[in-house]
């Protein structure tokens, strides 16, 4: 082992620049990726949060009886779409719209127009829209039910903007990771040319492929592996800088993404070598 | 009773293709453990066909080749180090690591086999004692002189303790004395019983230190004297 990282850290050396350059492509790939996972983190996070809040106004019929709200309340309860149930009287729902849309709308008719409802929040997880919808068709036709707004826009919205960002991210992602990798086995081939004397010795004096792999593999991965540690440490340093201009948005890495990070760095770094080194010591051999 | 002596290398009809070209045909030879012998007349493709025939580097178009106890019809590609640890090779522009010591450079051949730290630095001192160099383990290649330098690479070669020493023209370099002395190295490793194959086209040498000869010639091995 004394051997493969002392042969690895000097075979880095000799990359000189190129080495440096394939680091900091690895860093800055890293820390892009970093950086759009916590976008996408901070997406669904914020998601769940609007999640948590789909509700559904059933707006009732006016003079319908305590009874009946009652009866419609508990059907509502018995679904296990249903989160919770709030009932809103017309005076609730105009002082809401009052403090929506300020004084004045709802004051200057001479009755409140606005109807009592149930509101019905949505319990969390997945395809709450569909639910939403199931729950509203469940009780539209419900002779206490006047109409019921499911506030479809924004969670249409909502969704589609979730499936755009992960879309982006994930071709991101796959685009920087063979950057990496790219990077990776560039660098490994210098390594593996500056290195050809000491390779063509070792394959005369009977080193087994293994050692040769070993050697010259290791210092593909430590390059993916001091990359990957890169990444975090910047995003680190960014983040005040950042957190003062994006309050919402943290960038702040998390010990899971930083290792994360530096694991993938050392995986992108063990491909490229594996992929350069495959391809160069048959054409040297 | 009768002594067998064990071939180190033999060639049984062997033939080697380069592009199309033949490069050796229907070559057969042996070399026994413990025997002196030199290689003439060859060209630079024959002599490095020969080479890598014995180092497993390149396999026959036909026929066998075995050294020691393998041979290119059975061996199995994971033997091939293992083989080549028991061929030692000293080429003629020594090919040395020029941003390692002397001492790194031998105690290297060890390293990337596996062997021990404690045996690594027993064994380089040993084998850099034999060739007169432990004074100058600590300087680097472009330090020494050209004599210097091929008494390194024989120490490189020699360390692992191979069955044979193949050696490449080691005396086109050097004056008369120095050439003198390194043969003397070399018969005080075949007395050891390790098989010494030197290529050469001096004619001097061959006929100062008169030993079985080869010749390699028209891709036909011949044997011209014993």
């Amino acid at each position: 082992m004394n051997i493969v990282l002392r042969e690895a850290l000097q075979g880095i050396r000799y990359t000189g620049i190129t080495g440096v350059i394939s680091v900091a492509t690895i860093g800055a790939s890293l820390l892009v990726l970093g950086f759009f996972w916590q976008v996408i983190e901070s997406g669904n996070a914020l998601a769940n949060r609007l999640r948590a809040r789909v509700e559904i106004d059933i707006y009732l019929k006016d003079g319908v009886s305590s009874q009946r709200i009652l009866a419609l309340r508990r059907r509502l309860e018995a679904r296990p779409e249903v989160g919770g149930i709030v009932y809103m009287d017309p005076e609730a729902a105009a002082k809401e719209f009052r403090s929506l849309f300020g004084l004045g709308t709802v004051d200057a008719l001479s009755s409140n127009p606005l109807p009592a409802s149930l509101r019905v929040r949505i319990s969390p997880g997945e395809n709450m829209l569909r639910r939403a919808r199931a729950v509203a068709r469940s009780v539209a036709s419900h002779s206490a039910v006047e109409g019921v707004n499911v506030g479809e826009v924004w969670a249409n919205s909502l969704e589609n903007f979730i499936e755009v960002i992960t879309g982006i991210g994930l071709a991101l992602g796959c685009m920087l990771c063979f950057a990496c990798a790219f990077a990776v086995s560039h660098a490994t081939k210098l390594i593996v040319l500056a290195q050809r004397d000491t390779l063509e010795i070792m394959r005369l004096v009977g080193a087994t492929n293994t050692t040769v792999w070993m050697i010259f593999g290791v210092g593909g991965t430590l390059l993916g592996f001091v990359g990957g540690f890169l990444a975090p440490l910047m995003m680190a340093y960014i983040s005040p800088w950042w957190a003062v201009r994006v309050p919402d948005l943290t960038i702040a890495p998390t010990v899971e993404l930083a290792f994360g990070l530096v694991v993938l760095g050392t995986v992108l770094g063990a491909i490229g070598s594996w992929a350069s080194l495959s391809r160069l010591l048959r054409e040297i051999a | 009773m009768q002594l067998y002596i064990m071939p180190v290398i033999k060639l049984q009809n062997v033939r080697v293709e380069q592009r199309g070209q033949p490069i050796l045909i229907n070559a057969n030879t042996e070399i026994n453990q413990g025997e002196f012998v030199y290689l003439t007349g060859h060209t630079e493709a024959e002599k490095r066909a020969l080479f890598g025939l014995i180092i497993f580097e390149e396999l026959p178009s036909s026929g066998v080749v075995s050294v020691g106890e393998y041979d290119s019809q059975q061996i199995r590609k994971m033997d091939i180090p293992r083989l080549r640890r028991q061929v030692g090779v000293v080429f003629q522009d020594f090919k040395l690591l020029h941003h390692r010591t002397v001492s790194e450079n031998v105690a290297f051949a060890l390293e990337v086999t596996g062997v021990s730290r404690r045996m690594i630095k027993r064994k380089t001192q040993a084998i850099l004692s034999d060739v007169g160099l432990l004074h100058k383990r600590n300087a680097y290649p472009d330090e020494l002189s050209a004599y210097e330098r091929l008494r390194v690479a024989i120490a490189r070669a020699l360390v692992n303790d191979p069955l044979i020493l193949l050696a490449d023209e080691p005396a086109a370099n050097l004056d008369s004395e120095a050439t003198e002395h390194v043969m003397a190295i070399f018969q005080k490793i075949n007395v050891r019983g390790i098989a010494v194959l030197i290529a050469t086209h001096d004619t001097v040498l061959e006929d100062r230190y008169s030993r079985r000869i080869l010749q390699l010639e028209n891709e036909a091995i011949e044997q011209i004297a014993s």
